[in-house]
């Protein structure tokens, strides 16, 4: 009987044990390594085998995909120790002499070797596996001219200069001679604000170019759409994306309470304003109340609204003043909206018959006014000269002191 | 008329024009602290750390060695972390300032494919970029955001790929 029990308590253990080991992670680093064909290229590819969460196991790696027969590994087992952070890994490539244009792939195996576990029965419990790749990309020309393209956009603050990237990279074995890019700008509206040159490029084959186009910014705060039109050649493609001008912002106008007896409801109406060019929804307030000596009186929330493009809207949020005494209150109101917050602080000040707020601390930070760098250099050049004359002076009046 | 040369006044005169000389240049000079030169990372959004006195940068950064068509941001202080994650590349980075200019250094991010079994029956991606997970119970493969969860069977194979 007892043994039973001391049996069932170290059964019970085990899986715990094994339980707790769990959030087990495996990866891999980099997760790809791409190289262009050359015709019986060898090569020695390394990558990184990761053990975040330092367990102890083995790893059982092998290869797979289209390229497995050009791929040698060095070893198939690998064993990890719990102090083990990481173990590099590494693997021949030999390609054959020809291979069909386009993106060829090998894949190379880290499986995480399962370790078999029981249960209170004394069962076998079989988990799953886990395992992550390393790709290895071999990039073949494709025949004639073939661009990938690839638009990115560098946001900006309103009156700044936003920049529009166009990536070009020549996977045709032909060179591509005469790349060119368009970029069109349009409002939330589908208004056309703006159509920028990007320039022009060649590209050789297997390699890059890019092409960089500039807009200033004179616009309010908001989200745009930029489609990039790329000729190349006689070949003409279109890329589109979003981007911002500015952040996501909403101003509290004005706080106000109407109809107001002291122990009643205090009906907080908040007025909000958005400067963004596009509705945003769940907007609300949340607003606490403290006295002079900071202690928290009250905490209330305002229901959610949607705000239109550039409107205003009112939000309403309620106190309950049952036993509050007249006097003034530090509020501070924040505006939740999107992940975003606007935070305002308030003087409330509550009589028998009326609440007043006043919108006070607009967090404006203090200004440092740093000397410009010329100025630093001056003033070290000053010091300087200042110290050297000195120096030469006090010698002087101390050799003629000892003259005399 | 034969001067006479003080050496002491001399060695003082010497010692305060190149302590002068010193602070100028260190002024003047912007040293890159960190990302390391040829360094490989896989945090797609690094922080950007500089040494250097004056109260504003421009921060470069291009996967062009000869910064042909940069990222530029204007940064106050000596350090700027990038808001939007870069792509898998390689990268060089400088800074400047008025006419002064760091030398450029290469940095190179690199993807990492990771998966944690977090229970039994659930995987998490770990890694910094999407992932494609095959399992053993299903045809297809299913696409695993960073830092997203998926259920699975508690007894199911998993294999995850760079998508």
């Amino acid at each position: 009987m007892n043994v039973k029990l001391i049996l069932s308590v170290l059964l019970a253990l085990v899986v715990f044990i094994n339980s707790a080991g769990y959030a087990s992670a495996l990866g891999v680093t980099p997760g790809r390594t791409t190289i262009d064909f050359e015709p019986g290229l060898e090569k020695t590819v390394t990558f990184t085998i990761l053990n975040d969460e330092h367990k102890a196991f083995n790893a059982y790696v092998y290869v797979e995909g289209e390229l497995k027969d050009y791929i040698t590994l060095d070893q198939y087992y690998i064993g990890f120790e719990a102090s083990d952070d990481l173990k590099g890994f590494t693997y021949k490539v030999e390609l054959p002499e020809r291979l069909s244009p386009g993106d060829h792939w090998g894949k190379i195996v880290v499986l995480e070797q399962p370790s078999g576990l029981q249960d209170l029965e004394g069962k076998m419990q079989v988990t799953g596996t886990v395992a992550v790749v390393h790709q290895l990309r071999v990039k073949v020309p494709r025949q004639g001219k073939y661009a990938q393209l690839y638009f990115s956009i560098q946001e900006a603050e309103p009156n700044e200069t936003v920049k529009f990237y166009v990536q070009i990279d020549n996977m045709g074995k032909e060179d591509i001679i005469d790349a060119k890019a368009t970029i069109e700008i349009v409002g939330p509206n589908n208004e056309r604000l703006a159509t920028l040159k990007a320039g022009s490029v060649s590209v050789k084959s297997m390699e890059g170019g890019k092409l960089v186009a500039y807009w200033k910014a004179d616009v309010k705060p908001g989200e745009y759409y930029a489609t990039a039109i790329v000729s190349y050649d006689e070949e003409t493609e279109s890329l589109g994306k979003n981007f911002q001008v500015g952040r996501m912002f909403i101003d509290v106008l004005d706080v106000s309470v109407k109809n107001f007896r002291l122990g009643g409801i205090a009906k907080f109406d908040i007025l909000a304003g958005s400067m963004w060019n596009k509705p945003i929804s769940g907007v609300y307030a949340d607003m606490t109340v403290k006295d002079i000596y900071g202690r928290r009186i009250a905490n209330f929330k305002s229901a959610a609204a949607d705000i239109e493009a550039h409107a205003k809207t009112d939000l309403y949020a309620y106190w309950d003043t049952e036993g509050v005494v007249e006097g003034n209150y530090n509020t501070s109101l924040t505006l939740h909206y999107f992940g975003f917050a606007t935070e305002k602080n308030l003087i409330t000040h509550v009589s028998l018959n009326a609440i007043r707020t006043e919108i006070v601390g607009v967090s404006v930070g203090a200004v440092t006014v740093e000397a410009p760098e010329s100025e630093q250099y001056t003033i070290t050049l000053l010091l300087a000269i200042l110290i050297i004359i000195a120096i030469n002076l006090g010698w002087f009046l101390y050799s003629r002191k000892r003259k005399g | 008329m034969k001067m006479k040369i003080n050496h002491g006044m001399m060695l003082a005169n010497l010692i305060v024009i190149g302590l002068a000389v010193v602070s100028y240049m260190n002024l003047n000079s912007i040293q890159l602290l960190y990302p390391l030169n040829n360094m490989v990372t896989d945090d797609r959004t690094p922080t950007f750390t500089w040494s250097g006195q004056r109260p504003g940068y421009e921060l470069l950064l291009d996967d062009d060695p000869d910064f042909r068509s940069p990222l530029s941001f204007d940064v106050a202080g000596n350090s700027h972390r990038l808001q939007k994650e870069l792509a898998f590349g390689t990268y060089w980075w400088k800074v400047r300032s008025g006419e002064t200019e760091s030398r450029a250094m290469k940095l190179a991010i690199v993807s990492t494919v990771a998966l944690s079994r977090l229970k039994p029956d659930m995987i998490k991606n770990s890694g910094n970029t999407e992932l494609l997970v095959h399992r053993s119970s299903l045809t297809g493969a299913a696409t695993l955001a960073v830092n997203q969860t998926l259920e699975i069977g508690e007894r199911e194979n998993v294999k995850a790929e760079q998508k």
